[in-house]
C-alpha cells in the first residue's frame, strides 16, 4: 500500500484538493510521513485484537 | 520585597501582601513588565505585551480593593496566554503568519475566566504554529529555555513553560492536544496540567485535533495550578462538549493526606532503553519522595504506549488538515515548512488509517490506561526520557521512512497514551541535570481526579525544594 506514496502520486493528490505546496522536496516529505503512518496504523490494526463481538455491526447506544 | 522575589512571588503570597497594603496589584504588573522587557528580547516567551492594557486592568485591581470589592484569590494575579487562545481586542496569531494582524471580537471561555476572577492579562505566549509541534519555525521568534538559552522550551506552549520559568507571569495558560503543557513544563521546570478532557471548556481556542485538545494551567507551583484551575471550572460554558457543573475547591483538596494513595509505575516507560540515566535517577528519587510521605507503589504494564505516537499521527493530523483545508488552498505559502508538510499529509491519510486510529485505535489504548487504574489511583512515569535537548538547526525533512517513524516512538510513548485516554497529566519539576536544566516527573489520574493528581504533586513539592530554584536570567 504504502508503495504508491511516491511524491508523483502525492504532488497529484494534493492537487486535486486545490493544494500546491512550495518544492518538490515537500512533496517527497508529505510521502515518507503517509508512507510511516499507513505503514504503522496497518501493523497495529492486525497486533491490536478486533473486540467487537460480532461481525454484524450493531448500534448499542442513541446516537 | 525585591523585584526579582516580587515576580517569582506565587499566588497567596501575592494576595496576603495586596490584603495588607503592603504591595499593590500596579506595582506587581510593572515588576512584571520590567522584566519582560529586560529579558524577553532573549528568552521570546511572548509573541505579544498588551503593556498598556495590563497597567489599565492593575490599576482596576487595585481600586477594586480599596472599596473592598475583592474577587478571590487570582485578584491582581499576573497571567499570560498561549497565542493559540481567542483574546478580546488582543491580536491572536496562533504562532502562524497567517493570523499575524487578526484580532479577535471575543475572550477564550478560559481566559474570560481568569478575567472575571481578577486576574491581569500580561499578553500573548510564543507557541509552535498552530500548536502542530516542534520542530517549528516560529516567525514570531524562536523561544529560548530560561535554564539556558542554548536549549528548546519545548512545544508546542514553549511560551507558556518560559514565562512563569522565567518570572515573567505568575499563571499562564497553555493547551495540550498531546503533550502541548507537560513538554515545556518538563522543559522549562514548571507545573504543567493537562486536564480531563471535558474538564475546561475550549470555547474561543484554535483547535488542533478537537477530540484530544486541552486547555491548562502551567505555574511554578501546584497551587498556583490549583487556582487557576477552579478559576477555569464549573458551570456555564458556551462550549458542545458540556464541562462537569460542580467541580471540587482544588486547593483546599491539596491539604488532604497522601497516605494510602496507591501509586504506579508504568514498566514500559521507566526503566526505558534509551533514556538519560539523569532522568531515571531524578525519577527514581521522586519515587522514593512519595513513598516516605506514605504513598503505596508498584508497577504496572500499559504496552500500547509505544504505539500511540502513530495512532494519534493517523487521526490527528487528519483532524487538523481538515481545518485547514480551506487556508491550504488559498495561503499554503504562508505556512511554515513543518505545518504545511504535516497538514498536506493529513489531508492524504486514507480513511480506514484515520478512522481505525480514531475508533479502534483510541479506545483500545484508553482500555489498557482505564484498565492500570483497577489497581492504583496515580500512574507515575518520566514526562520526557530527556531534559530540554540543545537548540539545533535541524535540516527541514525526513531522510527516510525510518526516520519519520522515529518521531512516533521518541518522546510520543511517554506523553500521548494519557491524551488519548482523556485523562489528567501532570509533570513537575524533580531534579536538575548536572549542566542545570531541569527533569521532570509525571502523574496521571483517573478521569475527573485532577484533584488527587494535584494532591500528590503538590504534597511532592511540599517534601522538596526544586521548585524553588530560580534560573540565573541577571
Amino acid at each position: 500500500m504504502s508503495a504508491c506514496f511516491d511524491p508523483t502520486w502525492t504532488k497529484n493528490a494534493l492537487n486535486e484538493l486545490g493544494v500546491t505546496l512550495q518544492t518538490e522536496s515537500e512533496y517527497k516529505d508529505v510521502a515518507t510521513r503517509l508512507g510511516a503512518i499507513v505503514e504503522r496504523i496497518r501493523h497495529l490494526m492486525n497486533e491490536i485484537p478486533d473486540e467487537s463481538e460480532t461481525i454484524i455491526p450493531i448500534c448499542k447506544t442513541n446516537p | 520585597m525585591m523585584p526579582e522575589d516580587i515576580a517569582y512571588a506565587g499566588v497567596e503570597e501575592l494576595g496576603k501582601a495586596y490584603r495588607r497594603g503592603t504591595l499593590s496589584p500596579v506595582e506587581v504588573v510593572e515588576t512584571h513588565l520590567e522584566r519582560i522587557s529586560r529579558l524577553d528580547g532573549r528568552l521570546r516567551a511572548y509573541i505579544t505585551v498588551t503593556v498598556e492594557d495590563a497597567i489599565r486592568q492593575a490599576k482596576q485591581a487595585e481600586m477594586e480593593l480599596r472599596r473592598g470589592k475583592d474577587r478571590g484569590p487570582l485578584h491582581g494575579i499576573p497571567f499570560a496566554v498561549k497565542d493559540q487562545l481567542l483574546t478580546k481586542g488582543i491580536r491572536t496569531t496562533a504562532g502562524s503568519l497567517l493570523l499575524s494582524n487578526w484580532i479577535p471580537d471575543i475572550d477564550a471561555t478560559p481566559v474570560s475566566r481568569l478575567k472575571n476572577a481578577g486576574a491581569l492579562l500580561l499578553g500573548k505566549l510564543n507557541m509552535t504554529e498552530f500548536g502542530l509541534g516542534n520542530p517549528s519555525q516560529y516567525p514570531f521568534g524562536r523561544p529560548r529555555n530560561p535554564w539556558n538559552t542554548h536549549h528548546e522550551t519545548g512545544g508546542s506552549s514553549g511560551g507558556s513553560g518560559s514565562a512563569p520559568a522565567a518570572g515573567m507571569a505568575t499563571v499562564a495558560l497553555g493547551a495540550d492536544t498531546v503533550g502541548s503543557v507537560r513538554v515545556p513544563a518538563a522543559y522549562c521546570g514548571v507545573v504543567g496540567l493537562r486536564p480531563t478532557w471535558d474538564l475546561v471548556s475550549r470555547y474561543g481556542t484554535i483547535p488542533v485535533a478537537g477530540p484530544v485538545d486541552t486547555i491548562g494551567p502551567l505555574a511554578r507551583t501546584v497551587v498556583d495550578v490549583s487556582y487557576a484551575l477552579r478559576a477555569m471550572t464549573g458551570d456555564g460554558f458556551q462550549d458542545a462538549t458540556a464541562p462537569r457543573a460542580a467541580v471540587p475547591d482544588y486547593r483546599a483538596e491539596l491539604e488532604k493526606d497522601v497516605r494510602g494513595i496507591r501509586a504506579a509505575i508504568v514498566r514500559e516507560l521507566f526503566p526505558r532503553p534509551g533514556a538519560d540515566p539523569e532522568v531515571e535517577y531524578a525519577v527514581a528519587q521522586a519515587i522514593r519522595v512519595l513513598e516516605s510521605l506514605g504513598v503505596s507503589t508498584q508497577d504496572v504494564s500499559i504496552p500500547l504506549v509505544n504505539r500511540a505516537g502513530a495512532i494519534y499521527s493517523a487521526f490527528g493530523d487528519s483532524e487538523a488538515a481538515v481545518t485547514h483545508l480551506p487556508n491550504l488552498r488559498r495561503r499554503a505559502h504562508d505556512y511554515g515548512h513543518v505545518a504545511r508538510v504535516r497538514l498536506a499529509t493529513g489531508l492524504l491519510v486514507p480513511s480506514f488509517a484515520a478512522r481505525w486510529a480514531d475508533r479502534a485505535g483510541r479506545a483500545a489504548v484508553k482500555k489498557q490506561v482505564l484498565e492500570a487504574f483497577t489497581s492504583c489511583d496515580i500512574l507515575v512515569t518520566p514526562t520526557l526520557p530527556t531534559a530540554a535537548p540543545r537548540i539545533e538547526e535541524h535540516a527541514l525533512g525526513y531522510k527516510s521512512k525510518a526516520d519519520a517513524l522515529n518521531g512516533f516512538d521518541l518522546n510520543r510513548p511517554y506523553i500521548v497514551p494519557f491524551a488519548l485516554a482523556g485523562v489528567p497529566a501532570l509533570s513537575l519539576c524533580c531534579g536538575f541535570t548536572k549542566t542545570g536544566m531541569p527533569l521532570s516527573v509525571q502523574f496521571a489520574g483517573k478521569p475527573y481526579r485532577d484533584d488527587l493528581v494535584l494532591r500528590i504533586a503538590h504534597a511532592y513539592q511540599c517534601a522538596t525544594e526544586w521548585h524553588t530554584r530560580r534560573p540565573a536570567l541577571g
